[in-house]
């Protein structure tokens, strides 16, 4: 219990200092709060506190990477210019960019400021690799699932795996892509069950039915059953693998096994409702 | 004469830089690669690699140490002409279609954020701290100020304080950065890195001036775009501001606002130009392009002090 609350802590410490570094007055008139995503966040903090890294260091590379992860996400919030745009929209889409660039020169500061020059030289490929593989995935560049698949990992999981072989912490690097894989897959189902889009399905789309011109909405029946089949395989293997990581990982903190439980009951209704819905 | 005649006797290095440009940002993804290419063949001055080399001239030249810091520099200057695309919904950049037009601002934000990525790898081979805090604390600051530019949009009540941090930000610390890391990368003492420094800040203060006067002297063939766009944005630059002490001149500028027709923005420039701003303008451009030549003099004697000196001199009298 002790041991529980004293994560808690570490980790409430880390996002009060991780918002202290977002925290740009004039930006915040102008865009919402940067999207800070709290499972990559647990992730790292996690991992470097299970290893033995001690805490000072722990807020540090917890903090530069999510900076990166922040800088990366916000810049996805960018939009396409609009004719007829109005000025407000027009600040907003100008600031949204300079906010990106904004948090990743702090997160090169603060490392740099701190020595720590092979872990800016780590993160730097992390950023490289994940926007590598975005464009492979919004052009439809891979040639096979198996391709897009990977790129969807290596999104989600880059920067996290980064600080992990940092740290020679294999486990948690195979661990947390898997994680966040799953989480990104729920998400990606979710939305296209809701919406009838989804970047990633749009991408399944076209490798499962090459022919098909039409978008994810002109999908019969029996297609988005197997879309959806071949998005649960994929889904299904990384919890396996997720369940094999936990046995290696005895250690692992109460609050990051809550929510492991978590995602893994969300995927196990998703794949009831599909069950259920036939 | 041409600004690359002055340092010709770099060639074979600037060479090296230009492959390893193109071999530092090349992709995995097709499209990554050719949406960096279509960058980095636009062309462009390469000032910022031309002044980390003559820096590094001070210290223990190696072009094999020297090209890091200089293709990491250029690259940061890239990534941030990229965004800058997307933040002016830019269509043209040196009369070629910009990556957000080409393709669209989402390729623009990823391209961009790689090419970032790119460059911050390079520049870890340097291993001295020094110059990693140099380099982090420019781009932050860089950053600052084109968030600070946004804020002064269509703000005519700013002041020459306003006007000279923001260009200090937007261009004078990456020139300045140049010509320190430079330094720093060779080896070279405290007092002549800092000197470096200085002589950057001032003749990219001066580059800046010329710069913003140039957008209502210069053609649309030399600018690559229409005289005057600068205002047409909002960016109160130095001859807006001189030209704003005539109360008739200045009613007319605050009215200036984006979607303008091109037939009165003409009459602002050539009212800004009757106004005396431009000379204005270009004395205050020369006044640091003077302290810049003052550094130079505490430097030691090389043949990198005389090109720096020739180039301070090119800069402040350019034409495009």
């Amino acid at each position: 219990m002790i041991q529980l609350q004293d994560f808690k802590n570490k980790l409430t410490g880390i996002r009060k200092a991780l918002e202290q570094q977002l925290s740009h007055p004039y930006l915040q008139q102008f865009i919402a709060s940067p999207p800070i995503d709290e499972d990559k966040l647990m992730m790292l903090a996690s991992l470097l506190d299970s290893i033995g890294v001690d805490e000072s260091r722990t807020e540090k590379y917890t903090v530069t990477a999510m900076l990166l992860q922040i800088a990366l996400d916000t810049h996805e919030l960018v939009k396409v210019s609009r004719p007829g745009s109005s000025e407000w929209d027009l600040k907003e889409r100008q600031l949204t960019v300079l906010a990106g660039v904004y948090y990743s020169g702090l997160y090169y500061k603060l490392l740099a400021a701190a020595g720590e020059i092979e872990l800016i030289d780590m993160l730097a490929s992390g950023v490289k690799t994940v926007n590598e593989n975005k464009i492979i995935i919004y052009q439809k560049e891979a040639d096979a699932i198996e391709i897009l698949m990977d790129s969807v990992k290596e999104v989600e999981a880059a920067l996290v795996g980064k600080v992990a072989d940092f740290c020679n912490a294999g486990i948690w690097k195979e661990l947390a892509a898997n994680v966040l894989f799953v989480k990104r897959l729920i998400d990606e189902e979710r939305l296209f069950l809701e919406t009838g889009n989804s970047i990633v399905f749009d991408g399944l789309k076209k490798l499962s039915f090459p022919k098909m011109e039409q978008g994810l909405q002109s999908l019969s029946r029996e297609q988005r059953k197997h879309l959806i089949s071949v998005c649960e395989r994929y889904r299904e293997f990384a919890i396996n693998s997720i369940k094999k990581a936990q046995t290696h990982l005895p250690g692992m903190n109460a609050t990051l096994n809550e929510r492991l439980e978590s995602i893994l009951g969300q995927h196990q209704s998703m794949v009831n409702f599909f069950v259920e819905e036939g | 004469m041409k600004l690359s005649m002055v340092y010709s006797y770099l060639n074979a290095d600037i060479k090296i830089i230009e492959k390893e440009l193109e071999e530092t940002i090349k992709a995995e993804s097709p499209l990554l690669s050719e949406a960096s290419l279509h960058l980095l063949h636009a062309g462009g001055k390469r000032i910022r690699p031309v002044f980390v080399l003559l820096a590094g001239k001070f210290g223990n030249y190696e072009i094999s140490a020297m090209k890091n810091v200089a293709v990491s520099l250029e690259l940061i200057h890239m990534a941030s002409l990229v965004h800058d695309d997307v933040i002016d919904d830019a269509d043209l950049r040196r009369g070629q279609p910009t990556i957000k037009a080409k393709w669209d601002n989402r390729i623009a934000m990823y391209t961009g954020d790689y090419i970032f990525a790119r460059s911050l790898e390079l520049m870890t081979k340097v291993k001295n701290p020094l110059a990693h805090v140099i380099l982090s604390d420019t781009i932050v600051e860089l950053c600052k100020g084109e968030i600070e530019q946004i804020k002064d949009k269509y703000d005519f009540d700013q002041n020459l304080r306003n006007y000279l941090l923001r260009i200090k930000r937007k261009t004078a610390l990456l020139i300045a950065a140049s010509c320190q890391l430079g330094a720093v990368a060779s080896g070279c003492s405290e007092d002549v890195h800092r000197k470096l420094y200085r002589f950057g800040y001032y003749v990219g203060m001066s580059f800046q001036i010329t710069d913003d006067v140039l957008d209502f002297t210069g053609t649309e063939k030399e600018l690559g775009k229409p005289a005057g766009g600068d205002l047409l944005q909002g960016n109160i630059t130095l001859p807006v501001l001189y030209a704003m002490e005539d109360m008739s001149v200045r009613k007319m500028i605050t009215g200036v606002h984006e979607h303008m027709e091109r037939a009165e923005i003409e009459e602002i420039i050539r009212l800004v130009k009757s106004t005396g701003a431009i000379e204005k303008s270009l004395a205050m451009s020369d006044l640091y392009l003077e302290k810049a030549l003052d550094v130079l003099d505490g430097l030691p004697p090389n043949r990198a002090k005389k090109t720096l000196r020739n180039i301070a001199k090119f800069i402040g009298k350019r034409k495009f």
